[in-house]
């Protein structure tokens, strides 16, 4: 997964301590140099580190419990999906490494998942309060519904698995 | 507060109209449901139309649509798995219509719409959609 200040740095620009140097022949007077300002490094976009999080998650546990493959493929897909939407590209998220599973039992694997998502549709939900841009909004809307149906289907697979697991 | 924007009130206008629509597909769909399928139809029936009425609130009352005759369902509904697929629809089509809701209105109203919008979708999944990345209806 992409640490939060590479993120940063992909999403929210560079901070830069520049120098900017006028004229470069050896004949010129004193070059007059030039200190700009440093800018502080942007705030990486919280919903699209949470989208990446949710992506490593689903990546970590569909590689440790493979017989899940079929319904958390299909949610990590959409979760992608999300990010492409809040500004991923394809190299971002091809850089976006899995989170493995706490511990070696599928249950609570899923159960995690089910409040990573919950949260995520919380943090979604929160967002849109915030967000003056109407498309913005919008998305950030269709994003928080998907994510707040991910949990029933999560739940019935849970349900699945049964106690023992 | 009451919306004097255009775009709000058209918004709030579809949303009642869609909801409204959904109150009368509850009650075809709980025709063709049985146990716990027909009571939670019957629970989403007050659900709804308490939330037309919140909607309402939003807007100026003479902007308010009157609640139609009936409804004509994009495709029957007459027996149960044409009921659920209706309902798991309609309530996929309401995402979008809460996302337009949503943005052209603000504060606790933005959060009601959002709010609504998960609820539709979450409600699509439990009568047995598929969650979607953009939900809407197929």
């Amino acid at each position: 997964m992409l640490a939060p200040d590479r993120r940063a740095f992909l999403l929210g620009g560079i901070a830069t301590g520049a120098l900017f140097v006028a004229g470069c022949s050896s004949d010129d007077p004193e070059p007059e140099a030039i200190e700009i300002e440093p800018t502080a490094p942007a705030e990486p976009d919280p919903n699209l580190v949470d989208e990446f999080t949710l992506i490593a998650a689903y990546t970590g546990a569909i590689a440790a419990f493979p017989e899940l493959r079929g319904t958390l493929t299909t949610i990590a897909d959409q979760h992608r999906a999300h990010a492409r939407e809040l500004g991923a590209s394809d190299a971002d998220l091809a850089q976006i490494e899995p989170i493995p599973p706490d511990g070696a039992r599928v249950r609570p694997t899923v159960t995690e998942l089910i409040k990573r998502e919950r949260a995520a549709a919380r943090l979604r939900t929160e967002s849109t309060i915030g967000d003056v841009d109407a498309q913005m909004v919008r998305s950030l809307t269709f994003i928080a519904a998907s994510e707040a149906s991910h949990v029933p289907e999560l739940q019935d697979v849970r349900l699945g698995l049964g106690g023992g697991s | 507060m009451t919306y004097t924007d255009p775009a709000a009130i058209a918004a709030i206008r579809d949303a009642i109209r869609s909801e409204q629509n959904y109150v009368f597909a509850c009650g075809l769909a709980g025709a063709q449901l049985k146990g716990g399928a027909r009571r939670r139809a019957v629970n989403q029936l007050a659900d709804r139309r308490q939330r037309i009425e919140v909607l309402a609130a939003m807007i100026d009352q003479t902007q308010v649509p009157s609640t139609p005759p009936g409804f004509e369902p994009p495709a029957p509904i007459d027996n149960a798995r044409s009921a659920r697929r209706a309902l798991v629809d309609l309530n996929n089509s309401l995402v979008g219509t809460y996302a337009q809701v949503a943005a052209t209105t603000e504060g606790d109203d933005r959060a009601l719409a959002v709010a609504s919008a998960q609820d539709c979708a979450r409600t699509a999944v439990q009568w047995g959609g598929a969650s979607q990345a953009f939900p809407t209806a197929e």
